[in-house]
């Protein structure tokens, strides 16, 4: 089962990109149709500039592309302030 | 000819000591390498600045530069980073200010300045469409930031938008521990003293006009795709001047009050609306004065209107002078807090150090700690505006109270003692942090501790304020200031604002792609920043800042005594945090040190041997 999530509050952002509320994705691992919802969603946010961090075997890591073996991704944008 | 766009294709090197000029060529590998700003200004410090050389000494470099898509149809693409060695820490800084001259000094022919000796009398450089040349500065002595850019441009006879002028201020030629660099009126380049080491090497300023040089660009056609995605982020921005009143307002405790004696700030309902951003702008006459190709509502220079400041023009504040000049000393006057913002850009100095160091003596007044006598007769209460506008004119020409008070919070503290260095906030390394309170903010605290410029090193703020009951799981926090640091490195790197491109790495890659004729992947990007992150941390190690110093100091890292946050402190969790951090960096966790694997993975392997 691989996860993708994201998370997306911060009640201290200066420069008005708020962003409320949590998405929590799954798909079973083979599963074409739910692996390619999750790579859409991915890439919907990789492209807005937000913040995927993957995780699997090793060290957690910043990713840039899908990767559907890993268990878990999250995702969050990456708050400006003054 | 480059075969690749986006870059000049040469550096100035500037030696003070000889007054001599010359230019300075990298090849293609070590551009893409290093990219421009942040990425090669920690190259050059790492190069050529010895273990154990203090800020002030004549081999210190500071390095200039804009990036490959300075001057180009990205929004905001005038912004320019500076890298020395600071003199808060006397380790690696990096800093940035937007504004126009990343912008005229690419179309003059120069991707960066490269500054290293010190010059026999003052001097200012003059830098036309690829010709430079060194100008006596002995008339410029005293004159303010905002005096010096317009003496400067009427001397050699240029308009407002045909020349832009950084410079120094009094505290930087007075050497003020915390002085800082300025571009035109207020874009200020301020953290960890870089104004001092400019005046250290006696350069009061550099002019450089509007060139009639292009950025060649490979693909005008995506570039241009790009600059409009990130002219939508910022069309509607109004800038963050309006912070301390949304902070203020939102009553998570983030707003820093009274030099965090207390979490809470007693404020009336009508006094903070005038620190609100539609007030500011409505009363203030704010007149526009964009950044290169920039559409944001953002930078305009306002008068003050009411109060007994009237008629003082100001470049607009950020949230972190307004909350250095509100909140932190209890001054509930908006107008008054943006004419001190406006004398402190002017003399020349940091806002954020200005800010924790004035609140720092008010808490020690009001204690008993420091005395009328002490101050040179200020009466520092809380609050006392005029009294701060006295004292930053003291600190700034090193007058009394103010000649120790200008060797910044952590040296000044310590040489007071007692109870009152317990009340002082800074890091270990001896920087102060942005203006918020971190403690709510436990990402940004621990970033600005472990960091190794002087300030943040990475904009993510986690605020899981559902689990546990405290601003941030310890662990996942540190988990995210690693996962995110290089991203504002490489950002710093490129030559163009944050506001714009809102650290997105994989656009911006793009952005560089289009201009280059590379094909820049965001993996590269990521490289980019990790390898000026990891090269400022060996050059740290070897001048001796160790894992010892990736501490708050006490006050700093405290917990709040009142507020929705009471009782709640971060440093119980540090070892731990600390520790996760340094592995997931690839650190050596017992000593902080970047693993040999570290430095080979990001094709640092020269370094390895000063560490190991």
């Amino acid at each position: 089962m691989g996860e993708l999530r994201v998370i997306g509050r911060s009640p201290i952002v200066m420069v008005g990109d708020i962003v409320e509320g949590d998405l929590k994705l799954t798909w079973r691992k083979g599963n074409a149709d739910e692996i390619d919802v999750a790579e859409n969603i991915f890439k919907e946010y990789i492209k807005k500039g937000w913040l995927a961090i993957g995780e699997g075997s090793g060290k957690k890591k910043q990713i840039f592309t899908f990767n559907p073996d890993l268990e878990k991704i999250t995702l969050t944008p990456l708050f400006m302030g003054g | 000819m480059l075969n690749f766009g986006g870059y000049a294709g040469k550096f100035l090197r500037l030696d003070l000591t000889f007054e001599r000029l010359s230019d300075v060529l990298f090849d293609e590998e070590t551009l893409r390498k290093y990219i421009g700003g942040t990425g090669i200004g920690a190259k050059i410090l790492y190069d050529e600045v010895p273990p154990k050389t203090s800020w002030s000494d004549p081999v210190n470099r500071i390095t200039i530069a804009s990036g490959p898509l300075g001057g180009t149809t990205i929004p905001g693409s005038g912004t320019i980073s500076l890298v020395t060695k600071g003199a808060l820490t006397n380790g690696a800084t990096s800093v940035q200010a937007n504004g126009r001259f990343g912008a005229y000094l690419k179309l003059s022919g120069y991707d960066g300045i490269i500054i290293q000796g010190v010059a026999k009398r003052w001097l200012y450089l003059h830098i036309e469409n690829g010709r430079a040349e060194l100008r006596n500065a002995n008339h410029l002595l005293g004159m303010n930031t905002y005096k010096t850019s317009e003496a400067i441009r009427k001397e050699l006879g240029k308009k407002e938008m045909e020349m832009s002028v950084l410079s120094i201020g009094p505290a930087g030629e007075n050497l003020v521990r915390f002085a800082g660099v300025f571009v035109d009126k207020g874009h200020s380049m301020s953290h960890n003293g870089s104004g001092a080491v400019m005046g250290q090497k006696k350069l009061k300023a550099i002019a450089t006009a509007r060139g009639s040089k292009k950025v060649v660009v490979k693909d005008v056609g995506k570039l241009t795709n790009i600059s409009n995605k990130f002219r939508e982020n910022t069309k509607n921005h109004r800038g963050t001047i309006g912070g301390v009143h949304r902070s203020q307002l939102s009553g998570v405790g983030t707003l820093p009050v009274k030099n965090y004696t207390t979490n809470v700030w007693n404020i009336s309902e009508e006094k903070i609306e005038k620190f609100s951003e539609p007030y500011i702008r409505e009363h203030f006459e704010p007149k526009r004065s964009p950044c290169w190709g920039c559409p944001a509502n953002h930078s305009t220079i306002m008068t003050i209107t009411e109060g007994p400041y009237a008629g003082l023009e100001v470049e607009e504040p950020e949230y972190e002078q307004m909350a250095a000049w509100g909140p932190i000393i209890d001054n509930k006057d908006a107008a008054s807090a943006a004419m001190l913002s406006g004398v402190t850009d002017r003399l020349g100095f940091d806002n954020n150090e200005a800010g924790w160091l004035v609140g720092w003596v008010m808490e020690c007044y009001e204690k008993g700690y420091l005395t009328k006598e002490d101050t040179g007769g200020l009466k520092m209460r809380w609050g006392n505006v005029e009294a701060v506008r006295q004292l930053l004119y003291m600190i700034a020409y090193r007058q009394g109270f103010g000649d120790l008070l200008a060797e910044g919070v952590m040296r000044v503290s310590r040489r007071i003692g007692g109870k009152a260095a317990e009340c002082a906030i800074y890091t270990m390394k001896g920087n102060t942090p942005r203006g918020h309170d971190h403690r709510t903010m436990w990402a940004e605290l621990f970033d600005t501790a472990v960091s190794s410029t002087g300030t943040i090193e990475t904009h993510r703020m986690l605020m899981n304020t559902k689990e546990g009951g405290e601003p941030g799981n310890p662990i996942e926090t540190s988990t995210a200031v690693a996962l995110t640091k290089g991203i504002m490195a490489f950002d710093d790197s490129l030559g163009a604002c944050r506001f714009n491109t809102r650290l997105n790495t994989v656009l911006s890659a793009e952005a560089v792609s289009a201009v280059t004729g590379w094909d820049f992947t965001p993996e590269e990007a990521k490289s980019v920043g990790l390898r000026a992150v990891n090269l400022m941390r060996v050059f740290n190690i070897r001048t001796g800042i160790t894992r010892e110093l990736d501490f708050p100091s006490t006050r700093y890292g405290s917990a709040h005594l009142d507020g929705p946050w009471k009782g709640i402190g971060i440093i119980s969790h540090w070892e731990k945090m600390l520790e996760n951090y340094y592995d997931l960096m690839g650190w050596e966790v017992t000593t902080g040190k970047p693993l040999p694997e570290t430095l080979k993975n990001l094709g640092l392997e020269p370094s390895i041997q000063d560490i190991w």
